[in-house]
């Protein structure tokens, strides 16, 4: 990690970002509450469980934001780029970091004493606001996530049902065709879903060329994608 | 008719009419209480899981391996492929594993606010029940397909089949 200080009041970077909200004084303030930080890539900046000393910003560089999942495996959570600000939340909440910081390549990056951060909030709404706006689109952004992750589970559940059905029932002749016909209504107990869900999947699936419905004939089209679908573990 | 047929029925019998209904009761207990949103959600996604898990295994995998026990054929002298539906089955089984332990983590980390009796007891009724009786089943199941001469006869038919 190398040293170096870059002037705010100067920093290309700041626009577009929260601290575009601060006045050429604070931003002059500012200079005096930062370090400049140079990460090669593959650095940690900070990591998962570690306590929040600072608010990170990055001045060049990318950065991805990792969290280790159940199976231990990392997991990106997302990805920062300049003007993009790090460990906020950890900072607000006075909670340890629940991710990492690695840098994707060699990064600059100022790092912003705590309390100053706070004083700035305190003394200039614009920032404060600019803050709590930031805030709510990674709220956005994480319900977002949610939503899509549960869409995921239940289009998982569908191919397992429809895989389930091809290993109990085989095909017709034609090799496509499940050997058997079962309504809108048994699938989605299946499937373990509503049955409007489960008719919305259904259309899903056949749009995306895994399967073609006619009546309750349902015919395998790309078996491969189907088994991807579903996510089987080898 | 295989003699393995008796033992597959006991096993159905205490999966079905012992673990289940138990760990779908715990599930109507859970849902009549007032849980955060984490936790709500990922009962939500256990219990779908769970339900989906329980009707395919009800309608296609055990009546399959019993038929299979019984050196039965479908009409059309078709069998079923019992060892695709074993790994769908387990695939299902990793995935709730996995949202049991997002549920024992969520209660690690909140064993000091709150109880959480019930959410608890579905924990453990899924690692002390649910676990150790699928092993035992999913086990019984991978020696009779090396061991029994008609699960041998079934998969052959069925690779003869897919090959057609």
């Amino acid at each position: 990690m190398n040293l170096s200080l870059h002037s705010c009041l100067s920093c290309q970077v700041k626009h577009g970002s929260v601290f575009d909200a601060l006045t050429n004084d604070e931003l002059r303030g500012l200079d005096g509450h930062k370090s400049c930080a140079c990460f090669k890539k593959g650095q940690y900046v900070f990591t998962e469980h570690g306590m929040p000393m600072a608010l990170y910003c990055v001045h060049a560089g990318k950065i991805k934001i990792t969290r280790t999942g159940l199976d231990g495996k990392e997991q990106i959570v997302r990805l920062a780029k300049p003007g993009d600000i790090l460990g906020y939340r950890a900072i607000v909440s006075n909670e340890r970091y629940q991710c990492s910081a690695v840098a994707l390549e060699d990064a600059s990056i100022c790092i912003i004493d705590k309390q100053y951060f706070f004083s700035a909030m305190e003394i200039n709404s614009k920032f404060a606001f600019e803050m709590l706006k930031k805030i709510g689109q990674d709220l956005r952004t994480a319900e977002a996530q949610i939503v899509s992750l549960s869409q995921k589970n239940i289009r998982e559940r569908m191919a397992e049902a429809i895989l389930f059905l091809k290993a109990t029932y085989g095909f017709e002749t034609d090799q496509q065709t499940l050997n058997v016909r079962f309504s809108r209504e048994e699938i989605a107990d299946f499937a373990g879903t509503s049955t409007e869900s489960a008719i919305r999947l259904l259309s899903e699936f056949s749009h995306d060329g895994l399967i073609s419905r006619e009546g309750k004939s349902i015919k395998v089209l790309n078996l491969p994608k189907l088994i991807k679908t579903a996510n089987l573990i080898e | 008719m295989c003699n393995h047929l008796e033992t597959s029925k006991k096993f159905i019998e205490e999966i079905t009419h012992q673990a289940y209904p138990l760990i779908e009761l715990q599930f109507i207990q859970l849902f009549a209480e007032e849980n955060d949103w984490f936790v709500e959600d990922l009962l939500s996604k256990l219990q779908n899981e769970f339900r989906s898990l329980i009707t395919c295994e009800k309608t296609m995998v055990f009546p399959s391996i019993l038929k299979v026990f019984n050196k039965e054929k479908s009409e059309d002298g078709s069998a079923p492929n019992v060892m695709e539906m074993m790994n769908i089955t387990r695939n299902k089984e990793s995935k709730m594993t996995l949202l049991i332990e997002e549920l024992k983590t969520y209660l690690i980390m909140n064993a000091q606010v709150f109880q959480y009796n019930e959410l608890k007891y579905l924990v453990q009724l899924f690692e002390q029940m649910f676990v150790p009786l699928k092993l035992k089943w999913n086990k019984m199941i991978d020696q009779r397909s090396e061991s029994c001469a008609c699960f041998k006869l079934y998969t052959l038919n069925t690779i003869n089949q897919n090959q057609l």
